[in-house]
């Protein structure tokens, strides 16, 4: 086990005793991933303060749930995430997948983006993000978490709960179809 | 390595470093929640260990020894038996009866006869020796035995109670609650009758099972 796991696991305990500290440094630790795989995921602040909100609701009611022999405390509250994300995804319209609207959309990203000779860096940034939001959902949180959160093939592993090889392919198609529709749209290259 | 791949690396790594940050207020929030949520456990441990500490105390109270619960159980006439536990009864021999005769409800009641009885038990028992009533017992309850009175009442402590023993007619026995055959109603009856605080006949025992006059 490694220390961060093993603090992690120290951290859990005293927040289950009622630490107030314990609570706020694992907040401290684990916020910034979350939120961010929450916005990356679902496009806006709002959803992605909502998710954020409800892992760590989760945690505080029942941290004895977390079973450090499933993976570390990151990969749970991923996981718990990832639930919540699904949820609020099938009640809303953010799971659009790519390849069923591939040919008219990247139609549309070109005109609109042929009228725009040079993109500033926060234009570019959006249209990034709004790509990677347009993912399938499985190729998106491949690439967010291995590309964005540089996590390796064997954490992303754990927080997908597939095998690595899965991850990988999964990660290859996402860039391909990231590339692709950047291409079209003439942010890359 | 392809050069395509650079630029989109690299453009990932610059959204990841633009992200938004976390709202401040939603540190804010999941602290009070923390505090909320701790606090509510706290007093539902507490009321549970207060839970327990009541049930405790009270088995410890029911498991003590009968001796130091200074209690009456109390048995209804149908089952026949009563045992009263008092702190210093004190004895009256041959007392009339000062007890109020409340309405009652009578039991038939059998009562067992006693192998230790007394000279005018005997004596009255060889004046009925030639009747037939004379060939059986007429009660089937021993001494020592209290029967509660319909006037007892359980949750009213007998510590300071009275044990007095009066000669009465059986009638006057079974006005107070007692279940008499109604051979005995005419006869004097020798009786132990536990009188509480408030003069109220608590339970009664018959000194002896054929003291009958």
């Amino acid at each position: 086990m490694t220390d961060a796991a093993g603090d992690d696991q120290e951290m859990l305990r005293q927040l289950a005793k009622g630490n107030q500290a314990a609570f706020n440094t694992l907040y401290e630790r684990y916020k910034g991933p979350i939120f961010r795989f929450a916005w990356h995921m679902s496009g806006n602040e709002t959803t992605a303060e909502e998710v954020t909100q409800e892992v760590f609701v989760r945690l505080i009611h029942q941290p004895k749930k977390f079973d450090p022999a499933k993976g570390t405390l990151g990969s749970y509250l991923y996981g718990i995430a990832r639930n919540v994300m699904r949820r609020e995804m099938s009640a809303s319209f953010l799971d659009v997948g790519l390849e069923d609207e591939q040919c008219s959309d990247d139609l549309a990203f070109s005109m609109e983006m042929d009228l725009l000779s040079e993109l500033d860096r926060q234009e570019r940034l959006e249209l990034l993000h709004r790509s990677v939001v347009r993912l399938p959902a499985l190729y998106r949180e491949a690439l967010i978490l291995c590309d964005l959160e540089e996590m390796s093939y064997p954490e992303a592993a754990a927080v997908l709960s597939c095998p690595e090889g899965t991850v990988a392919s999964r990660l290859h198609r996402a860039r391909a179809m990231l590339k692709t529709r950047l291409q079209a749209v003439r942010c890359v290259q | 390595m392809n050069p395509q791949k650079d630029t989109l690396s690299e453009a990932l790594r610059e959204l990841a470093g633009a992200s938004p940050e976390v709202p401040a207020e939603l540190g804010s929030r999941l602290s009070s929640e923390f505090a909320r949520h701790h606090v509510w456990r706290k007093r539902k441990r507490a009321g549970v260990v207060l839970g327990l500490a009541a049930c405790l105390a009270i088995s410890v109270y029911w498991l003590r020894p009968r001796s130091e619960r200074t209690a009456v159980k109390v048995v209804t006439p149908s089952a026949q038996s009563a045992q009263v536990a008092t702190g210093s009864p004190q004895v009256v021999a041959s007392e009339s009866p000062k007890v109020s005769a409340p309405s009652l409800a009578s039991a038939g009641a059998k009562l067992k006869a006693r192998p230790n009885r007394s000279r005018s038990v005997r004596a009255a028992e060889s004046k009925q020796a030639g009747t037939p009533d004379a060939e059986q017992p007429l009660a089937t309850i021993a001494t020592g035995d209290f029967v509660a009175l319909p006037t007892f009442d359980p949750a009213i402590p007998v510590g300071e109670s009275r044990m007095v023993r009066v000669d009465m007619p059986g009638s006057a026995l079974q006005l107070i609650g007692y279940p008499v055959d109604g051979r005995l109603l005419d006869r004097r009856i020798l009786t132990d009758v536990l009188v509480g605080q408030d003069g109220m006949p608590y339970a009664v025992r018959l000194v002896n099972t054929r003291n009958t006059r």
